[in-house]
């Protein structure tokens, strides 16, 4: 089975797979990426449905209880979804760096000739 | 106090939409004149009297009919669960609405989930709007057009129209996407 996809994780589905490295609800998946982000990414109910139900289809997530009814369903993250999160975490410092590497050194430039 | 200087306190409207964001736009509009969504049923909204501004709305359309997929009941509840309050139903299309004051009120809050319910709405609005037409037709080429063919080539378009609508939409969000999440 191929370990993530090639694509990038958009913004919400990294943080819905942090959220989820302990066992949470809906809501308590909303609030953890509400403070997480400092109040920045707010995930509509319509939103965090869909994502959980792809993420579950992909293997990154489980029910984490038996629970039928969508206000106490608790979701929990893979070891498929904890490489997948690795993976993004991994192309973030990349792009970091590189953002770095090329404005850090303009900016460095700038002060020397100020 | 006089019958004639009794206030209100429930009205109703009778409204047919192609959009549900502009249906959305309408209640936010009714709520924010502080009559409040409670039932609707066959395009008729029930609003009663509240307080201007209280409330704002929101609509999802479900995966399926609630009474038929438990996956359908278990959305309702997840959204209810995220601090959403259900006001109401028609077929598949489901009414939230959040306080004013607990914030910005929104379903969906990234381009591909808000174009996932636009493909949903799509797809419902052309299997009716097609299945329809296909039935209109074939009655016709039969040669037995009659009242029923001519009221299923009616029906037909409305849905067919609200299909081109949300093929739109579905093109300007990809359109938007080129460059942001």
């Amino acid at each position: 089975m191929e370990s993530r996809d090639a694509q990038p994780l958009t913004e919400a589905a990294y943080y819905i797979l942090l959220s989820l490295h302990e066992p949470r609800h809906g809501y308590g998946i909303m609030q953890f990426v509400r403070e997480m982000s400092r109040e920045r990414v707010n995930l509509g109910p319509g939103t965090l449905y869909g994502a959980l139900k792809n993420m579950t289809e992909k293997g990154w997530i489980e029910p984490a209880n038996a629970e039928t009814d969508g206000r106490r369903k608790e979701y929990v993250i893979t070891g498929l979804g904890r490489e997948t999160a690795a993976a993004e975490l991994e192309r973030l410092r990349e792009l970091v760096s590189g953002g770095l590497e090329i404005m850090g050194r303009n900016r460095d430039e700038r002060r020397r000739a100020d | 106090m006089s019958g004639g200087e009794r206030i209100k306190k429930e009205i109703k409207r009778i409204r047919w939409f192609f959009d549900h964001e502009k249906e959305e736009a309408w209640l936010n509009e009714m709520a924010g004149a502080g009559w409040n969504l409670t039932r609707m049923y066959a395009r008729r909204y029930a609003f009663e009297r509240g307080t201007p501004g209280e409330y704002r709305y929101g609509m999802l359309l479900l995966d399926a009919a609630p009474m038929l997929s438990r996956g359908a009941r278990e959305q309702l509840g997840f959204v209810q669960g995220g601090g959403a309050q259900y006001v109401t139903r028609c077929l598949r299309w489901a009414y939230f609405r959040r306080r004013a004051d607990e914030g910005v009120f929104r379903l969906y809050t990234d381009r591909s989930s808000q174009a996932a319910n636009y493909r949903k709405a799509a797809l419902t609005a052309g299997l009716l709007g097609v299945g329809n037409a296909a039935l209109a037709a074939g009655s016709a080429a039969r040669g037995t057009a009659d009242t029923l063919t001519l009221l299923g080539a009616a029906v037909s378009l409305p849905f067919l129209w609200m299909m081109f609508v949300y093929i739109s939409k579905i093109r300007r969000v990809k359109r938007e996407s080129g460059l942001y999440e």
